[in-house]
C-alpha cells in the first residue's frame, strides 16, 4: 500500500512537471522533430538528440528530457508512415512494416495499415511506459547493492550485447566497440592527471565530447557515405513511387480482432527487446513480425498485406523505446546508440543516471516518465490527421536536406565550446564513419563504448583499488561473476545462432 | 589519435578486393598504434591507486590487435560484406538506407568532403552567414541537385533563420566575419 502511494505521489509531480505549459509545448516540440526525424531516412534520434544537445543549455534539465523524451517516442512512430505508404522505411526498426504496409497501400487498404500502426504504437507505448515505471524502482533496488565490480561487469555485457547482436559478424561489433573505448580514453586521465593520446593538443585534453562523436559518426559519416554510393545508389531515394492514403485511416472491425493480440504481442516482446543491451526497435521488429507469422492461422497472407504484419513490429519497435530507457534511469547503463547520446545529455547537465538519481531528483525521473505518456497521447491525436503532411517532407530533396544537416552539424558542434577544433574532429570522425561502414562495422557500439569507457575504467580501477589490487574480484563476487558470464553469452549465442541455419 | 585511425584506416580502402584481410591490416595497424601509443603513458610513481592511467589503454590496445588477427586469419570465408542480422532479414525488402553496403566510391565523395573542409576553415573569417549559406547551396549541388535558384533560397532562408534564432533568441555568439561590421 505504501508503495503504491509512493508511486502515486510521484506520478503528481511527474505530470505536474510534463503538463507544466512551457514542457507541454516542448513535449510537442519534441514529438513533432521526432516524427519528422522518423519519417525523413538517413535521419535517426540519436543523430537528432545530439545535434539538438547544444540547443538546449538554456532550458532545465527536465525540459529538455522531455524533449528528447517525445523525440525519442516520435522518431518511432514517424518511421512507420512512409514505410507504409511509399515503401521507404525512415528507420531501420520501420523495415518489417515495409514488407506488408506497402502492400496493404497497393491494395487501397493503406489507411487501414496506418491506423493499426498509429493505434498499436500508441499502445505499446502507454504500456511499455507503464512497464518501466514499475519495473525500473524493483531495479534501482537491486541496483543499490552493486558494486564498482558488478558496475564494470555490467558494462561488459552491454557492450558486448550490442556488439554481439549489431549487424555483421561479431568481430567487427568487437571492433566497434573497442575503437569506441579507445576514443574515449583521449584526454587527462580523471585519477592522475596524465594527458593520454593528446599529441600535444590542446583541444583534446577535455576528452572528446560524446556530441562531437555522434555527431561525426551519425551526421557527417552519413552524408559522406551518401556522397560515396549516391552514383550507385542512385533513384532509389528519388522517391518516386507517391503512395495515396487510400481509403479513410480508420480500422473495421475485422481489423480490430486481427490487431488486437498483434499488438499486445508486439508490446510485450518490443519491451524486452527494449531492456536487454544491444536487441533494440530493429530486433524487436523482426521478432515480432516473425511470432506473427507463427501464430498466424494464414501464414502465407504474409508479405501480401497481412495486418498483423504491420500491427506487430509497429507496436513493438515503440514498446522497445520505453523498454530501453529502464536500464538508463534505472542503473545509468544505456544499452542502445540513442539512450548512449541520452546518457551524455545527462552528463552535461551534471547528473548520474541511475538509483541516487531516482530517489534525489523526482522531478526529473517522474517528470519525465509522465511525459512519455503526454507525448503518446500527443502523436496519436496530432498525427492521425497529419499523416498527408508528413508524407510531404519525403518531397524535401535529399541533397538539399543533407548540405543542411553538415551546416546544423557544425553549428552545433561549434557552439558546444565556441570551438572550431572540435569541428576539425568532427570531420575526422565522419571519414572514420564511412570507412568502417564500407568494411562493415556497425557504428552504434562505437557510440556506446565512447559514452561507457571512461565509466568502465573508473568502475574497474575502483573495484582493484577496493580489493587491493586483486584482479579476481571481478569473477569471486557472484553477481559480477553472472554479469561477465552473460556478457560472454550474449556475444556467443548470435553467432551460434546464425551458424545453425547455415551449416 | 582519431585522426590516425582514419588516415590508417582509408589507405586499404582506395583499393579492390576488400574483405576480412583488408579490415584485420587496418584494425592491425590502429591496434598496433594505439597500443604502442599506449606504452607511452607515464605511470606516476608509488601511486597509491591499484590501477595506473596505462594499464586501461594498454588492455584496450591489445583486445584490438586480438580481434584484428582473429578478423584476419579467420577460416570462414568471409566476403567483407557483412550479413543480416537475423534470418528474417533477407526477407526485407532493401530500405533506402542500406542494409548491405553497396560500393563506395572515394573519388565520388571527395569534392563534398573537400567543400566540408573549407566551409569550416572559412567559417570563422566569412562570418557564420555568408559561409554557411555558400556551402549549403554547393554542397546540395555537389550531392545532385540541379536547382541552383531553388537550392540558394533555401540555403539564405535556413543561414538567416538560424542565425536570427541563435543570436537573437539564444544569445548565442556566431562568428559575425566579413558582415560583422567591426
Amino acid at each position: 500500500m505504501g508503495a503504491l502511494g509512493q508511486l502515486g505521489d510521484n506520478l503528481a509531480v511527474g505530470f505536474g512537471a510534463a503538463l507544466a505549459p512551457v514542457n507541454l509545448l516542448l513535449g510537442i516540440v519534441g514529438v513533432t522533430l521526432g516524427t519528422a526525424v522518423g519519417v525523413l531516412p538517413g535521419v535517426g534520434p540519436a543523430l537528432a538528440i545530439s545535434m539538438l544537445l547544444p540547443l538546449t543549455f538554456g532550458i532545465d534539465p527536465v525540459g529538455a528530457f522531455i524533449l528528447f523524451g517525445g523525440l525519442y517516442y516520435g522518431a518511432m512512430y514517424g518511421g512507420s508512415t512512409t514505410s507504409i505508404l511509399v515503401k521507404m522505411p525512415g528507420e531501420a526498426s520501420s523495415v518489417m512494416t515495409a514488407l506488408d504496409g506497402f502492400r496493404m497501400t497497393c491494395k487501397g487498404r493503406g489507411g487501414a495499415a496506418l491506423a493499426t500502426a498509429a493505434i498499436g504504437s500508441f499502445i505499446a507505448g502507454t504500456f511499455a511506459t507503464l512497464m518501466l515505471m514499475t519495473m525500473a524502482p524493483v531495479l534501482v533496488e537491486v541496483a543499490l547493492t552493486f558494486g564498482p565490480a558488478e558496475y564494470f561487469a555490467l558494462m561488459v555485457f552491454a557492450l558486448t550485447a550490442l556488439a554481439g547482436l549489431s549487424q555483421g559478424s561479431l568481430a567487427r561489433g568487437l571492433a566497434a566497440a573497442l575503437i569506441g573505448l579507445a576514443i574515449g580514453t583521449i584526454g587527462i586521465d580523471v585519477q592522475t592527471g596524465q594527458a593520454r593520446f593528446t599529441f600535444g593538443m590542446a583541444g583534446l585534453l577535455g576528452g572528446v565530447n560524446v556530441v562531437v562523436v555522434t555527431v561525426g559518426l551519425f551526421a557527417v559519416g552519413e552524408v559522406f557515405w551518401y556522397a560515396a554510393t549516391r552514383a550507385r545508389s542512385a533513384g532509389s531515394r528519388s522517391g518516386e513511387a507517391r503512395g495515396s492514403v487510400g481509403g479513410p485511416v480508420r480500422l473495421t472491425r475485422a481489423d480490430w480482432r486481427r490487431s488486437w493480440p498483434a499488438w499486445i504481442r508486439g508490446t510485450v516482446i518490443g519491451f524486452f527487446c527494449g531492456v536487454l543491451p544491444g536487441a533494440g526497435a530493429t530486433v524487436a521488429s523482426f521478432l515480432a513480425y516473425d511470432a506473427e507469422r507463427r501464430a498466424s492461422k494464414t501464414p502465407g497472407e504474409f508479405g501480401d498485406g497481412a495486418i498483423e504484419g504491420v500491427a506487430g513490429p509497429e507496436a513493438a519497435n515503440n514498446a522497445s523505446a520505453g523498454g530501453s530507457l529502464v536500464p538508463l534511469l534505472a542503473l545509468g547503463i544505456p544499452g542502445s546508440g540513442t539512450t548512449a547520446v541520452m546518457l551524455a545529455a545527462f552528463q552535461m547537465y551534471g547528473l548520474q543516471p541511475g538509483p541516487l538519481l531516482f530517489t534525489q531528483d523526482t522531478t526529473l525521473v517522474w517528470g519525465l516518465i509522465a511525459s512519455l505518456y503526454v507525448s503518446n497521447a500527443l502523436l496519436l491525436i496530432l498525427n492521425l490527421p497529419l499523416i498527408r503532411i508528413w508524407v510531404q517532407l519525403l518531397r524535401v530533396p535529399t541533397p538539399l536536406l543533407f548540405a543542411a544537416v553538415l551546416a546544423f552539424a557544425t553549428l552545433g558542434v561549434y557552439t558546444l565550446n565556441n570551438n572550431i577544433f572540435d569541428v576539425g574532429v568532427v570531420y575526422v570522425l565522419g571519414l572514420l564513419a564511412c570507412v568502417m561502414r564500407r568494411y562493415g562495422l556497425p557504428l552504434a557500439p562505437t557510440v556506446l563504448a565512447v559514452v561507457l569507457g571512461p565509466l568502465l575504467e573508473q568502475e574497474f580501477r575502483r573495484a582493484m583499488a577496493i580489493a587491493g589490487g586483486d584482479p579476481t574480484v571481478f569473477v569471486t563476487r557472484p553477481l559480477s561473476a553472472t554479469l561477465l558470464l552473460l556478457a560472454v553469452l550474449a556475444a556467443s549465442a548470435p553467432v551460434l545462432a546464425r551458424r545453425r541455419p547455415a551449416g | 589519435m582519431a585522426r590516425q585511425e582514419a588516415a590508417s584506416g582509408a589507405r586499404p580502402g582506395r583499393h579492390a578486393g576488400l574483405g576480412d584481410r583488408g579490415l584485420g591490416a587496418g584494425l592491425l595497424a590502429i591496434g598496433g598504434g594505439y597500443l604502442a601509443a599506449a606504452f607511452l603513458i607515464s605511470e606516476p610513481e608509488g601511486g597509491y591507486a591499484a590501477v595506473g592511467p596505462r594499464v586501461f589503454p594498454v588492455a584496450i590496445g591489445i583486445a584490438l590487435v586480438a580481434v584484428a588477427l582473429w578478423t584476419a586469419f579467420r577460416t570462414r570465408g568471409g566476403t567483407g560484406a557483412p550479413s543480416s542480422g537475423t534470418a528474417e532479414a533477407q526477407t526485407a525488402p532493401a530500405p533506402a538506407s542500406d542494409a548491405v553496403p553497396p560500393a563506395a566510391d572515394w573519388r565520388a565523395a571527395a569534392p563534398s568532403a573537400l567543400l566540408f573542409l573549407a566551409y569550416i576553415l572559412l567559417l570563422e573569417p566569412l562570418g557564420y552567414l555568408l559561409a554557411t549559406a555558400a556551402f549549403i547551396a554547393l554542397e546540395a549541388r555537389l550531392l545532385g541537385s540541379r536547382r541552383w535558384r531553388r537550392d540558394l533560397l533555401a540555403a539564405l532562408v535556413v543561414s538567416v533563420s538560424v542565425y536570427a534564432l541563435f543570436s537573437l533568441l539564444l544569445g548565442l555568439r556566431l562568428p559575425a566575419g566579413l558582415l560583422g561590421g567591426s
